[in-house]
């Protein structure tokens, strides 16, 4: 399948987003005992995970579309959703649902579930897709 | 494991046709593969979308004797008058045009583990290489003495969706101003624990809009109930002095009921209903009895990795008839277990690749349309149960603002969480 082969870059940090040192001594950490993590491309077993973790998201969100009170979750970039993301984990947005889950996942899902949205819906095509 | 097979297969006598079975292969190729699903509600409707959506090769039927099904969780906004029937109505139809899924409108009666087959009320007999019991809950109905049919139509459960629902509200509508109201909770545990007190304060909200002012009486056989700061906080806000909550260690289980006189009797008191709302003590759906997969709770024991029953081989057991610990019965927990269970399915036959199941409950009830409470939690398999990992909840004195939008997030998820499960 076509998607399969393409590719995709995604961040170990989000830029403009403050991270304790602590955060950032971890990353480091990671990525030396971990080189997995900094892949750039989603393998074909990444993208099965990435599916598997997104039906975590459609409990509520429906792809594509926003509901009342439940806002679209794709269209975005992998670095977008990913800052969305840690922004909820770190208590810097407020949602008592969206901060459990990104609590609950590790960086590594967050980052597959990032990249796999923004793979499966591009920000281009669902922008148009929502007119 | 200690499997149940020798003895249940000579209780079930399926007959010759069954014994073939024995012996069938443990590993399948994808192809031939077939999945039996017992139950179309959040459990079993979500796995069945799943498995043919992620691998449509695997021959998918799925046995549920309705043909549209009413959903129990949104059902207490029908009761407010906050929305209409058709809305909480659903139909299997894209399950069975765009996925490929086999309905069989019937009721499965029997399973025999060892030649793994299934067999229905009307005598079909369906083998499978997987079985996903999600048969949902029963009831004690002996538990209450006199609460037989009669009495349900006059004091309706309304806890599994459908006429029952329809009937409850029709029942309040009817009372005159300054009626009384009882309602009987159920004793833990049971479908979607805060149900009951969000049901109470949508008919006290339906009522509220008719101009009238019902007394509401709650004779609970429990001390303490799901999210019970935010719920007695909201009914001194928004309905005062309607609310009456009678807590077991002061009025005790209620014993009996006269449905002609309308009489609720516990131990030492006898209360007179203008309508009335009984819960009875809940158990598994009947097929996971009579397959032996029901523990002395009542309930099914599983293994938290994979949902899988401690007592069959090969049957995933999800939802509400499933004892999982630590996470309460709702649709969101069953949506959850059946989308692991599909990943693990899928994974086993036909070798894709498996991770680590995330379970989940998320909740929301209404106190009026733009009041409500939330609360939810991430689950993992630990080594003997399912445990949280963290969970969140709605605090009192919040915001009208923040309680506002978690309403408009409710009616939201509604339409998210059954597109996730029909299709």
């Amino acid at each position: 399948m076509l998607y399969l082969a393409k590719t995709i870059t995604f961040w170990l940090g989000v830029p403009g987003r403050p991270v304790k040192h602590s955060a950032i001594a971890a990353a480091l950490l990671l990525m030396l005992a971990a080189p997995h993590v900094q892949a750039k491309t989603l393998s074909p077993l990444q993208m099965d995970e990435g599916r598997y973790l997104t039906s975590l998201c459609t409990t509520c969100h429906q792809p594509g579309k926003k509901a009342d009170g439940i806002p679209r979750i794709t269209g975005y970039s992998s670095k977008q959703m990913m800052e969305m993301m840690m922004d909820y984990r770190g208590g810097q947005e407020h949602h008592g649902a969206m901060e459990n889950i990104a609590q609950s996942l590790t960086d590594s899902e967050l980052r597959v579930l990032s990249a796999y949205l923004a793979l499966t819906s591009p920000p281009k095509a669902s922008a148009e897709a929502a007119k | 494991m200690k499997p149940i097979s020798r003895r249940m297969f000579g209780k079930l006598a399926l007959g010759a046709g069954a014994a073939a079975g024995l012996g069938a292969p443990a590993c399948v190729s994808a192809a031939s593969a077939r999945i039996v699903i017992i139950g179309g509600g959040a459990g079993g409707a979500t796995a069945a979308r799943y498995l043919k959506r992620d691998a449509p090769g695997l021959d998918v039927t799925l046995i549920e004797p309705k043909t549209a099904y009413t959903s129990c969780f949104y059902s207490n906004l029908y009761l407010g008058g906050l929305t209409d029937f058709s809305t909480i109505t659903h139909h299997y139809s894209t399950l069975q045009d765009q996925y490929g899924v086999r309905l069989v409108h019937d009721l499965a009666r029997d399973i025999d583990p060892v030649a793994r087959k299934v067999k229905t009320a009307s005598g079909q007999v369906f083998a499978y290489d997987r079985l996903i019991v999600s048969p949902g809950i029963d009831f004690h109905f002996s538990a209450i003495e006199g609460y037989d049919a009669a009495a349900q139509a006059a004091m309706p459960h309304a806890y599994r969706g459908g006429q029952q629902t329809t009937a409850l509200r029709a029942q309040v509508e009817a009372l005159e101003d300054g009626a009384n109201f009882v309602l009987v909770p159920p004793p833990l545990p049971y479908r979607c624990p805060p149900a009951p007190y969000e049901r109470i304060s949508m008919l006290a909200w339906l009522m509220k809009t008719r101009g009238k002012t019902i007394s509401f009486t709650i004779l609970d056989p429990k001390n303490s109930f799901s999210k019970q700061d935010l719920f007695l906080e909201g009914w001194q806000k928004h309905y005062p002095d309607q609310f009456e909550w009678l807590p077991g260690d002061i009025i005790g289980p209620v014993k009996a009921v006269r449905p002609k006189s309308m009489e609720i009797i516990t131990e030492d008191e006898i209360f007179t209903a203008g309508a009335a709302n009984i819960i009875p003590p809940q158990k598994a759906g009947l097929i996971a009895h009579r397959a032996g997969l029901t523990d002395k709770t009542g309930w099914c024991p599983v293994h938290p990795a994979d949902m899988r029953a401690r007592l069959a081989e090969d049957i995933h057991i999800i939802g509400d008839a499933a004892r999982a610990e630590q996470m309460p019965k709702s649709a969101v927990a069953a949506n959850s277990q059946a989308k692991a269970v599909a990943m693990i399915i899928r994974a086993e036959l036909t070798g894709a690749p498996r991770f680590a199941p995330k379970y989940r409950n998320a909740c929301w009830s209404l106190i009026t349309p733009d009041d409500a409470i939330a609360l939810g939690a991430s689950y993992k398999p630990g080594d003997n149960a399912i445990i949280s990992t963290g969970l969140y909840s709605s605090r009192t004195e919040e915001s009208a603002k923040v309680r506002r939008a978690a309403a408009r997030e409710l009616t939201g998820w509604y339409s998210g969480i059954t597109a996730d499960i029909f299709g």
